[in-house]
């Protein structure tokens, strides 16, 4: 079934780009278009969610999948994050406005994750906590780094959502024309419906779908990124033994 | 396996353990300081030593853009590096002291 899923999708993006091709702003007579395509990816990826919602009942599905994301699937719905709305919109727009300047920054995001394979996944890993609050608290005191981390995660957020609703709404106003304050708020609904009903399940068969259209400027509802969330271990998919469920309080084998 | 059974402090002071916790956090943060150092050459390059990232390369690709794209080629070329040696070497020397964790006292 997934990969009906990701043909459908490959298929709406060829779509999709047929109908990008004539636009700035899309001609009247093929506004319908659009907000087809916009409609199909809203209902596949709302599909999904409800397969995975179906499926999910603990807190480690809800946080982890179930630590039943393989390493390819990951691998995707990372490529998926690094194609959100600020990247492709925002670069697009630094280079344009800034040359070389621009460029320089969408390297600099690469570079992060650099550091998070080598400095924070395994670690992540190896305590088994799903957020990086978790595993501050799990040495630290624990209501401290745990407000902490809440702060940094909100004020991380904030700033980073703000640019992929922003990004979000004005598409879709190009696209089909609704007003943009509805555009927010209905891509603000669709995040949170992605993620709180589906959990992490969902967001990583969106954040493929997405990946796989080559990018969410099709996807009006592709910016459900929740900034360090990302970093949790969720992302790493736990090995069969699950080594991690003894870890030593102590020193992590992961360094 | 409970964890009762685990001689925690044991099996950190056990000399394998000590050594794949040295192997690894030099081998990491070898890389680490690598892509660091890689990275920071771009800004700087772009801030400092622009007569060299303005030599014309092909067309309209200069050397600055061409430094620029290899920063992906280093970042993939790194975190290969890191999967073949943690699936290889670390993994394997991780599972050796799991596989005995219960006899180190």
């Amino acid at each position: 079934m997934n990969l009906k899923l990701i043909g459908g999708a490959a298929a709406l993006a060829l779509g999709s780009s047929l109908a990008f091709a004539g636009a700035g702003a899309v001609a009247d007579e093929f506004k319908w278009m659009t907000f087809a395509v916009f409609g199909a990816i809203i209902a596949v990826t709302m599909y999904v969610t409800y397969w995975a919602a179906r499926q999910t009942h603990s807190t480690s599905e809800f946080y982890a999948a179930g630590r039943s994301v393989t390493g390819i699937q990951n691998g995707w719905a990372i490529a998926g994050d690094y194609l959100s709305a600020a990247s492709f919109l925002g670069i697009a727009g630094l280079i344009s406005l800034y040359g070389y300047d621009g460029f320089m920054y969408s390297v600099g995001w690469l570079v992060a994750y650099i550091t998070v394979l080598l400095v924070i996944a395994e670690p992540c890993r190896n305590i088994g906590k799903y957020t990086l609050g978790d595993i501050l608290a799990f040495r630290n005191n624990p209501k401290a780094s745990k407000t902490v981390a809440a702060l940094s995660t909100i004020t991380v957020s904030t700033f980073y959502l703000t640019a992929q609703m922003v990004g979000g709404g004005v598409l879709i106003k190009t696209l089909i024309g609704i007003d943009y304050h509805v555009s927010v708020i209905g891509v603000g609904i669709l995040m949170l419906a992605y993620v709180v009903f589906g959990g992490m399940k969902a967001t990583t068969w969106v954040q493929i779908i997405k990946a796989v259209l080559a990018g969410d400027r099709f996807h009006p509802a592709g910016d459900h990124h929740l900034g360090p969330v990302r970093l949790q271990p969720a992302r790493l998919p736990q090995r069969r033994d699950q080594r991690s469920q003894g870890a030593s309080p102590g020193r992590q084998a992961g360094g | 396996m409970s964890k009762t059974e685990m001689n925690w402090a044991a099996i950190d002071a056990d000399p394998r353990f000590q050594a794949l916790h040295k192997k690894k956090l030099t081998f990491l943060w070898s890389l680490m300081i690598i892509s660091v150092v890689y990275y920071f050459l771009l800004p700087i390059g772009a801030a400092y030593y622009q007569d060299l990232y303005k030599i014309k390369v092909w067309g309209p690709v200069n050397v600055g853009i061409i430094f620029a794209l290899s920063e992906f080629i280093v970042a993939w070329t790194i975190a290969g590096v890191y999967a073949v040696r943690a699936n290889k070497q670390f993994d394997a020397m991780a599972a050796e002291i799991i596989n005995d964790a219960h006899n180190i006292k």
